[in-house]
């Protein structure tokens, strides 16, 4: 993978985020979805959008505006799309995580929680 | 009951937002936040991180260089021919630096807020015209810091006529007409990719340089 398509944690978080609103992603509902996913640690709006168009200009996200509705002034939504860069990308990362929580678990075994247990020195 | 912010709060928060993203971010606050005071404190942490954005899109490194290049040039050529003194004074060639300043800062934030819907003909100028006048402000603050006022007017003018053909040369990315509603950054990648800006901008910045570096050569002799 090259480096500009390499995606940092906070890029992995809005990309999950996107995929799994589908077609109901835009800035309220993607910070939303983003929050609960980077729980306990709080997210603000501004540095989602500054990723939603870092990674629209990497190539890995398209956009589009819808018209505009009510509950919003009268304004229209700017919704996001997953595009194959983008989702490959993101299948890339979930692998490397899959591949550091398999080796945490083989280390600390599986199906329990991981406890602090350093060896002392005889 | 409160049922949102107010719209002349709305209005007046949607000014400070680029208008390229105006509609879609300003839509978002309103749906997110339930009354005035909630929309307020979440304007003052995500306005300026999408003005931020915004910038990073639209400006180009090596125009902007070029620009104050072409800008340092003007005032310093002034200098050279009306208040030589300024230039053998301490601080001399910094202080020409600073109506420059003003001049980038005002360009950055012209490109930034440019509506890439709408285009007309003296556009490349706007941002040009409001750079002279932020670098006439930024000397009124100055005090004994200023340039002599004489040399002020002549590089202002000078910086105007080189910037602005210069910002017709090679136009922002802001300013190129975007295709199916492409982002700016792609359009600037896109140029540079041509070969054909960058190697042409990078020979007037060296021609550029040779003559100021001359000139600086020249004074102390």
């Amino acid at each position: 993978m090259a480096k500009s398509d390499a995606l940092g944690q906070f890029e992995q978080l809005v990309l999950t985020a996107i995929l799994s609103l589908r077609d109901n992603a835009y800035g309220v509902t993607i910070h939303e979805k983003v929050s609960e996913l980077a729980r306990p640690k709080t997210v603000s709006p501004g540095a989602v959008y500054i990723t939603l168009d870092r990674l629209e200009d990497k190539g890995m996200l398209s956009s589009w505006l819808t018209d505009p509705t009510p509950e919003r002034g009268g304004r229209a939504k700017r919704c996001y799309r997953l595009e194959a860069l983008g989702e490959r990308a993101l299948q890339e990362s979930a692998e490397t995580a899959k591949r550091i929580w398999e080796t945490v678990a083989e280390v600390l075994g599986s199906g329990r929680r991981p406890k602090w247990n350093p060896v002392r020195p005889k | 009951m409160e049922s949102g912010p107010s719209e002349v709060i709305l209005r007046a928060v949607g000014r400070l937002i680029p208008a390229a993203c105006r509609e879609e971010v300003l839509g978002d606050m309103r749906e997110r936040c339930g009354s005035t005071r909630e929309f307020l404190g979440e304007a003052s942490h995500v306005v300026p991180l999408v003005i931020v954005s915004r910038v990073r899109r639209t400006s180009d490194p090596l125009l902007l260089l070029m620009d104050a290049v072409m800008a340092y040039t003007a005032f310093f050529t002034a200098t050279w021919w009306l208040e030589r003194s300024v230039l053998y004074s301490e601080w001399g060639l910094i202080r020409l630096a600073i109506p420059v300043a003003g001049m980038l800062l005002a360009l950055v934030l012209a490109d930034a807020y440019s509506d890439p819907k709408k285009r007309w003909p003296g556009r490349p100028l706007l941002g040009v015209v409001l750079g002279t006048a932020l670098a006439f402000a930024s000397q009124l603050a100055l005090g004994p810091w200023a340039l002599p006022r004489v040399a002020m007017i002549w590089g202002a003018g000078m910086a105007m006529l080189l910037v602005s053909t210069m910002r017709m040369m090679f136009p922002p990315a802001a300013d190129q007409a975007q295709v199916a509603k492409i982002p700016a950054f792609w359009v600037k990648l896109d140029a540079v990719s041509l070969g054909l800006r960058r190697p042409a901008a990078i020979y007037v910045l060296l021609v550029v340089a040779a003559v100021v570096g001359f000139a600086v050569a020249r004074l102390w002799r």
